[in-house]
């Protein structure tokens, strides 16, 4: 016996009342000074024992009461009841139904009673119907739709399971992975809320492994709610794996996109199968044109293996443009459409301009500028389009920097209070800084005012280390375990080697010194690392500090080396094919840093922050995929007057203008690639507290979660018994007062 | 007559009672020139002494005896005497000053006490009033006098009870104290031992005297109508009792009403009046009730 409304239990104690009104009545009475005693008393001992029995027998029955209603209050239930003479007690239900990307799994022709071509998300609807509809009446029921996030769209359990009914109807699948954990944790701290005796959660889903990768943790959740929340698996869809390719990225190498210049764009593309996939087409698609622009052949793609390709796209226009990887034929490979093709926005420009302030600007041989050798990397012939300007630090003022896309300070010895003021404007407004040092640059100016008092630069400079004036002693680069997106494509031996490149002289750079409190500047990441020279017979030295570092800074990016630009400490400069990317994916990291936002993962909102002449404009996203608009008003976030797109749970391109503007932005979300593995748990690795019901057909799936369910609670009986008593008591009052 | 004496005089009984007049019940000894009869009228009862005859006498009193031996007319003088003399025996305990309504008991038995007095002597018969509980509270002796109807009143008026009451014991006192049979009225609730009580009425009847009982109640006693939780606080020195009347109303009606039965039963078995006095209604009313009956049933009786 246990009470679903134990607190009302306290109630009990409520049974006093009517002892304490029978005793304060008692004190209650008139005073009758009275000469025939001897009658009264006669009369009394004649009736005395039969009005103190009727006295008991009433105040039984008002104590009986009071203490069955509190009883009833505190809604007794026998949880292992099976029987059901009083109708089956009712249920308060969760749905969790998984509405991840897997679900849309086409299900072959006959399979499961289903006419083939629907997908699993299908029968998974028609298994939470036939869930609710298998609840007995007077039941409440919530509906959940669980991805990696988890979408309440009834998170207060309704009665009214027409609605429930409309809301499985309306569910849609959406582009994210599973992670059913939050999705079960919502549901128990829902049903915590509640105060019933039947507490049910249905979690309806293929049963994908990646939905799963927290089970430990479901399993403690049910666990730890043993006994009073029951959990059952539904499981719907096919028992095989299918085979699964997708495609599981699509960028922009360099991060820079100027138009008319071939642009390298890396396709990622992963099997997820048992088995080999040969032959495999991918196209590359520009705008939705129906022509893709570029193609490759992929002889062969092994199971497990993820082979990133790169297919080359050349924009004409400036402005926005989407570009599309696809299988050439996606019905060949696999029955999952959503992990088929993968999009991106970019932003293309006509060029990129960049400001280099020189320190060291006055040599007499231009080689000895600081600038000499950054200018001949990024902008080798005159008309490329990446432009560079020379200047030095006096004509710094945000009008100035603001016609750049980056500014880089070489071997710069200090800064102005009006130079920094510059900086942080320029930050402010989406900016890249790029700080190389040198033997001019006075340290404890840069880290007294760049780094603590303004938290620009991503680490403080310290004491040089190292003699440049020999070629002995040195570091080199790390060789791999690039996590930065910067480095990142160096992963991938094809692209060429960063780590030979020699630094005989450097400011150490620390990626662990202590953050000043500066509520612009965000945390400082390593882009790349030193590595020690490898021991004599190894192959790979130890990793050592930080050689360059950033750090995000208003809506801009700030970039730290800690060798020189020039050759003077490092021969990074000349260091043939590696300086080149390496900058220009700075740069690109900064003009995409500028630009993101275009490319978004599933669930991450999109924002546009409004300039200060825009804020009361109201934005319009239109999402290709579901073909609908939406108007955004305008919020407030921090400081910034922004307007937010949150619904981006469909991959795809969608398309934004704020109202009133003739330009329109496009940006893309993009699938979560984790759910693209099939990979299934088998059912002995369920929760096993969780009861396992399968999907067969509709009738003898309802009546397997009927069966499923026991338990019985009293509380109507007990208030049955409650009026009888109280017309007991009615009764009896009346013929007790009756004079005798 | 002063305001206090006023009030225990009910003019309108008075004059109700008046018109009817008291007749006893039984022929009295004595007369004087009343209604009442005597069958010793005119006749020596306790011979007094001779006086000589002169002219106008009743020849009827002539002593011929001594005529006869002394040639001389002498006539018989006989002892002067009263009327009936009407005991009146107020009972004065505790019990009978309770009252629901206007009168206590007490003060109602003043009344009946008063009207009976003034009645009695205003018809040159004699009163004496006593007023008792344990013993005898208070008397006035016999007397045939107006005059002493203001002693009366003013004792009626001053008496309080406070005491328990023993209305056997005084009967058995009056009892043996009034030899000369007369009428007694006893007015009391008779709240006492009950075969003691009827012993005391027993006893006077068995002397002679006539026995008129007026049984003074109050409504409420008669009716029990309390409602609710009471405690009844009893006079007499009784413990109190909490209880809720209104549900032993029915078993304290039965014991009541046999109370009243037996005391009338025993009453009528011994050949006395019984009278009950419901203290709610008015004097006039019981008293003219009580005196044409009384009327009635001595008019048979009469030669």
């Amino acid at each position: 016996m246990s009470f679903l409304n134990s607190i009302m239990l306290a109630g009990l104690a409520a049974v006093a009342v009517p002892i304490i009104i029978h005793l304060l009545n008692r004190r209650k009475f008139k005073t009758v000074t009275w000469a025939a005693m001897k009658f009264v008393k006669l009369s009394v001992d004649q009736n005395q024992r039969r009005m103190r029995i009727e006295d008991l027998i009433l105040l039984l029955i008002r104590c009986a009461l009071v203490a069955l209603l509190a009883l009833a209050l505190a809604r007794p239930a026998l949880k292992d009841s099976s029987t059901d003479v009083l109708g089956q007690t009712k249920v308060t239900g969760i749905v969790i139904l998984d509405n991840s990307y897997s679900m849309d799994l086409r299900l072959k022709a006959g399979e499961s009673g289903d006419s083939g071509g629907g997908a699993t998300f299908e029968q998974a609807r028609k298994a939470a119907k036939a869930t609710v509809d298998a609840l007995p009446s007077g039941s409440a029921v919530g509906v959940l739709l669980a991805s990696d996030i988890v979408r309440g769209v009834i998170d207060e359990p309704t009665y009214d399971l027409n609605q429930a009914h409309a809301e499985l109807d309306r569910a849609q699948v959406s582009h994210h992975a599973t992670d059913l954990f939050p999705a079960v944790e919502s549901a128990v701290n829902i049903l915590k809320e509640r105060a019933d005796l039947r507490k049910e959660i249905y979690i309806v889903t293929d049963g994908q492994a990646s939905g799963w990768q927290q089970n430990a943790d479901i399993q403690k959740l049910i666990e730890d709610n043993q006994g009073d929340i029951d959990v059952y698996v539904l499981r719907v869809g096919e028992d095989t794996v299918p085979g699964n390719l997708a495609i599981t990225k699509v960028d922009v190498s360099s991060g820079l996109t100027p138009i008319n210049h071939p642009l390298r764009i890396e396709v990622e593309v992963a099997n997820h199968g048992k088995d080999e996939w040969q032959d495999v087409t991918v196209n590359l698609y520009v705008d939705e044109r129906p022509d893709p622009v570029d193609q490759v052949n992929i002889p062969s793609v092994n199971a497990g293996e993820t082979v990133p390709v790169p297919l080359f796209a050349r924009l004409e226009k400036e402005g926005y443009h989407s570009i599309r990887a696809s299988f050439n034929d996606p019905e060949r490979y696999d029955s999952l459409p959503a992990d088929n093709q993968n999009r991106l926005v970019v932003n293309a420009v006509s060029d990129v301009r960049l400001l280099v302030v020189d320190g060291d600007g006055a040599a007499s041989d231009p080689r000895d500028n600081e600038s000499f050798f950054l200018d001949a990397a990024l902008s080798p012939v005159d008309d490329h389009y990446v432009q560079v300007d020379v200047s030095s630090p006096l004509d710094l003022s945000q009008a100035v920097l603001s016609k750049y896309t980056a500014v880089v300070f070489a071997n710069v010895e200090r800064f102005t209070e009006d130079n920094i003021k510059a900086m942080r404007d320029y930050l402010l407004n989406g900016g890249g800084l790029i700080f190389y040092p040198g033997d001019q640059v006075d340290g404890d100016h840069y880290n007294e005012e760049l780094f603590k008092k303004h938290g620009i630069l991503p680490s403080p400079w310290g004491v040089p280390v190292g003699d440049s004036s020999q070629d002995e002693e040195y570091q080199e680069f790390q060789k791999r375990g690039y996590e930065h997106p910067v480095t990142a494509p160096w992963e991938n031996p094809e692209f060429g080697s960063i780590g030979s490149a020699r630094t005989f002289r450097w400011l150490p750079l620390s990626d662990a010194a202590e953050q000043p409190e500066v509520e612009e500047a965000g945390l400082p990441r390593v882009v790349l690392r030193y590595e020690s020279r490898p021991d004599e017979g190894e192959e790979e030295g130890e990793l050592g500090g930080p050689a360059i570092m950033e750090r995000d800074w208003g809506t801009g990016r700030v970039f730290q080396f800690s060798s020189t630009a020039d050759i003077d400490w490092s021969d990074l400069a000349i260091r043939g094919p590696s300086v080149v990317p390496l900058l220009y994916r700075i740069i690109g990291n900064i003009q995409a840093n500028r630009d993101s936002g275009l490319n978004l993962r599933v669930g991450e909102p999109f924002r546009k922050v409004l300039a200060a002449n825009e804020q009361n404009k109201e934005g319009l996203v239109f999402d290709k995929g579901a073909v609908q608009s939406k108007t955004l008003t305008p919020e407030t976030i921090g400081d910034a007057t922004v307007l937010q797109y949150p619904d981006t749970h469909r991959a795809g391109v969608y398309r934004f203008s704020i109202k009133g503007s003739s330009e329109t932005n496009l940006f893309a979300v993009q699938p979560n690639q984790r759910e693209s593995d099939l990979l299934k748990i088998e059912d002995g690795d369920l929760p096993a507290d969780a009861e396992l019901i399968k999907w067969e057909n509709d009738a003898n799936f309802k009546a397997k979660v009927q069966e499923a369910r026991v338990g019985a609670e009293y509380w109507l009986v007990i208030l049955l018994i409650v009026l009888a008593l109280a017309g007991l008591e009615t009764f009896l009052a009346q013929k007790f007062s009756q004079s005798k | 007559m002063d305001a206090q004496h006023a009030e225990l005089l009910d003019s309108e009984a008075i004059s109700r009672a008046e018109a009817l007049g008291l007749h006893a019940r039984y022929v009295v000894e004595g007369y004087m020139s009343g209604e009442h009869k005597s069958p010793y009228r005119g006749f020596a009862v306790e011979f007094a002494q001779h006086r000589e005859y002169t002219h106008g006498d009743d020849t009827r009193h002539v002593d011929w005896k001594v005529e006869a031996r002394t040639d001389r007319l002498f006539v018989k003088q006989y002892e002067q005497e009263t009327n009936y003399v009407a005991n009146i025996l107020l009972d004065g305990s505790e019990s009978m000053m309770y009252a629901s309504g206007e009168h206590t008991k007490l003060q109602y038995g003043k009344m009946v006490a008063a009207v009976l007095s003034y009645i009695i002597l205003h018809q040159r018969d004699a009163v004496a009033l006593g007023i008792f509980d344990e013993n005898m509270k208070d008397y006035a002796p016999r007397s045939d006098s107006k005059a002493s109807l203001h002693d009366i009143m003013a004792r009626l008026a001053a008496f309080d009870g406070t005491q328990e009451t023993d209305i056997a014991a005084t009967l058995h006192n009056m009892a043996v104290q009034t030899p000369r049979k007369g009428i007694f009225i006893v007015i009391s609730d008779f709240f006492d031992e009950e075969e003691a009580v009827m012993e005391g009425i027993q006893h006077l009847r068995f002397i002679g005297h006539e026995v008129i009982v007026f049984h003074t109640l109050d409504p409420y006693e008669l009716e029990f109508p309390f409602n609710g939780l009471v405690e009844f606080n009893g006079l007499e020195n009784v413990p109190k009792i909490l209880t809720r009347p209104a549900e032993i109303r029915q078993t304290y009606q039965r014991e009541f009403d046999a109370f009243q039965t037996r005391i009338k039963d025993g009453c009528e078995k011994n050949g006395v009046h019984y009278v009950l006095v419901d203290t709610s209604k008015p004097l006039a009313q019981i008293m003219s009730n009580y005196l044409s009956f009384r009327m009635r049933t001595s008019k048979g009786k009469q030669h």
